[in-house]
């Protein structure tokens, strides 16, 4: 098994590499056929100030108010995510776990449908993001307390917990949606498809300060994790304080999805497939794995992104349809080749 | 992996991909900080290229002769089949660069019109937006035909005077009727919605003088005893199945014992019609509904 895996450091740039492209692809292309260069140029243009792009006005339009902002809400909630995930994964040594597995995502979707159905139209725009990010932070604390005794957490209660706190949020949500009226039912079902269109500039922040902080401590509790999958009591004995590893990982976690859902909706499958690819690739070793995860994370979800906007223009596909529709049967293929391997 | 490969890979991973994040970051702060003054895009084009996201509106576009002009409906608008306009989607939920990349000249639109990104972005490249309230009644609908019309400059009198001539059919063979009414929609084997109080169906039976019996908003399902509770003596059946009123029936027997059956006044309802309040179709369909009254 070990020989097939790569090199990290040797991945690492033409990942890089790759998402350069991907961003410079994600600019220059949409429902509007626009220049390459000159996107490009145009965007050189926002940053600088200066004037040498030939676009048309309401065509830098496009490219610095539309375009540009999605491709990095992509990158930052695609990274967030798989982070997340791979963090999930390794503190619950369960391969099926992801970032939603401690309520933060069935919280969320709670949180936003009170937003939408009970609380007026008028301002959803910041209502949903504020309930989506109270619910998933709320389910994640309740779901925690339930499964913390004296002895500690009880990753089985855990995961019981999550799954009980999720049945009980599809019922309210099936409750509201019984009780809302047509335009709210309708939003409720967009929402849980997620979308990456209206990225606001303080989404953008948000995110972006969220992920830094994100990344910079799970990478430097990196040897941590890497310790706990020997098991917890081996984990303890290294002199590891298993107990507050856990709950400050969860917390993390919650904030980091529980930001990402509120700014994007429902974005499944990237927690739960990225960290697997990257595995496959170079290894169970977090010090490698999260970092390489933000990348291909950001990476998927940026592509998922183009597909959505492209393939049905000018309407636009919802993002997390894309990310399900295409990352579940890839990962199936992915699980038969490994299984071929090992027999 | 030895430590020598893990400093490695730390130090590509920090010296590439940190200076990549804060300059993304950069990126995203500079972009909303700086607000973009747009000049005006020549838009004083001789044929308007129209998008329109209301069934209602959509309606009177082609009733206006306009069909030509509409380069992009949404999914609920429906056109003759000689017009062939991309379809862009759901209204609340517009792509701002799907609909520029039509280019269009004007958008017509509801209140319920979205997201905001979306308008804002409509606004930035210099298209005119008209947004019309979702008709509720004749004088409504009447004032969105005038607005249509006045925006591209053509006559609306006649169908204004169609309007109109509906509407007094309707006073006159409404007085003294003021019957308990409810109105169905009938979703073949999946049970039945009331329409509550503020839906299209809801204006619809006010339109005809009727009394709607149901108390709550919205529509939501009811069952075969909550309306034989209710006594209905007129059924509407929203539906585009012409036998629908058979097939409601033949699935709720009981319903048999209500006024509005034993008076054979159950009538269907071109459900389409009613898609966006009040629109031509609805009036049309409702001095029909009346007539057979």
């Amino acid at each position: 098994m070990n020989s097939r895996r790569l090199p990290a450091e040797s991945l690492t740039l033409p990942l890089l590499g790759v998402l350069v492209l991907l961003v410079a692809w994600s600019v220059a292309s949409g429902p509007m056929k626009l220049p390459l260069t000159q996107s490009l140029i145009s965007i050189w243009d926002g940053v600088f100030g200066s004037e040498l792009s030939s676009l048309q006005q309401y065509e830098k339009v496009v490219v610095w108010d539309l375009r540009l902002p999605r491709t990095i809400l992509a990158l930052l909630v695609g990274a967030l995510l798989a982070q997340c995930g791979a963090v999930m994964q390794g503190i619950f040594r369960n391969p099926l776990a992801d970032p939603g597995i401690i309520g933060v995502a069935s919280g969320a979707a709670l949180g936003a449908a009170i937003a939408i159905v009970v609380l007026p139209v008028d301002y959803q725009y910041l209502t949903v993001p504020f309930c989506s990010f109270a619910g998933g932070l709320l389910t994640t604390w309740l779901v925690y307390g339930l499964a913390k005794n004296e002895s500690g957490t009880s990753v089985v209660i855990l995961l019981l917990a999550g799954v009980a706190i999720a049945a009980f949020s599809a019922a309210i949500i099936g409750f509201l949606s019984y009780i809302a009226n047509d335009q709210a039912l309708r939003d409720l079902s967009l929402w849980q498809m997620g979308s990456l269109a209206s990225a606001s500039g303080f989404d953008l922040m948000l995110t972006g300060a969220v992920l830094v902080i994100v990344m910079v401590v799970f990478q430097k509790k990196a040897n941590a994790l890497n310790a706990l999958l020997l098991g917890e009591a081996e984990a303890r004995h290294l002199g590891i304080e298993v107990e507050k590893l856990k709950q400050q990982f969860i917390l993390i976690t919650a904030i980091g999805v529980g930001v990402a859902v509120s700014v994007s909706g429902v974005i499944g499958f990237v927690g739960l497939v990225v960290p697997h690819l990257v595995r496959m690739m170079v290894g169970p070793d977090h010090r490698v794995l999260l970092p390489l995860s933000a990348i291909v994370g950001g990476g998927l979800l940026l592509l998922a992104d183009l597909g959505a906007r492209t393939w049905m223009s000018p309407a636009e596909l919802p993002v997390g349809l894309v990310t399900a529709g295409l990352g579940a049967p890839f990962f199936m293929v992915l699980l038969f080749q490994r299984r071929q391997g090992m027999m | 992996m030895n430590r020598k490969n893990l400093a490695l890979f730390r130090k590509t991973f920090f010296e590439h991909l940190a200076p990549a994040m804060a300059a993304l970051l950069v990126c995203s702060v500079v972009v909303f900080g700086s607000l973009i003054s747009v000049g005006k895009a020549n838009a004083s084009a001789e044929v308007q290229r129209i998008i329109s996201t209301d069934a209602g509106t959509t309606e009177i576009l082609v009733a206006l002769g306009q069909g030509e002009s509409l380069v992009g409906i949404d999914v609920t608008s429906s056109v003759p089949e000689q017009f062939k306009p991309a379809k862009v989607g759901y209204h609340r939920q517009l792509a701002a660069e799907g609909l520029l990349s039509l280019a269009p000249t004007l958008v017509f639109g509801s209140e319920h019109i979205g997201p905001k990104t979306t308008l804002d972005a409509l606004k930035s490249a210099n298209t005119q937006l008209i947004l019309q309230p979702t008709a509720t009644d004749s004088t409504q609908l009447i004032e969105n035909i005038q607005q249509v019309a006045n925006a591209l400059n053509v006559s609306g009198d006649h169908l204004v005077s169609k309007v109109q001539t509906a509407q007094d059919i309707l006073n006159e063979s409404s007085t003294n009727r003021s019957a308990k009414a409810v109105f169905l929609l009938y979703l073949e084997g999946r049970g039945l919605k009331q329409a509550g109080l503020g839906t299209s169906g809801d204006s619809l039976l006010n339109l005809l003088g009727l009394q709607n019996v149901s108390a709550h908003p919205n529509y939501r399902s009811v069952s075969a005893e909550g309306l034989m509770a209710m006594q209905p003596e007129v059924i509407l059946i929203g539906s585009q199945n012409p036998k629908a009123a058979e097939a409601l029936l033949a699935q709720f027997p009981s319903l048999s014992h209500t006024p509005a059956v034993k008076n054979n006044k159950v009538l269907i309802v071109d459900a389409a019609a009613l898609v966006s309040g009040i629109s031509l179709k609805a009036m049309e369909e409702a001095v029909r509904v009346s007539e057979a009254l």
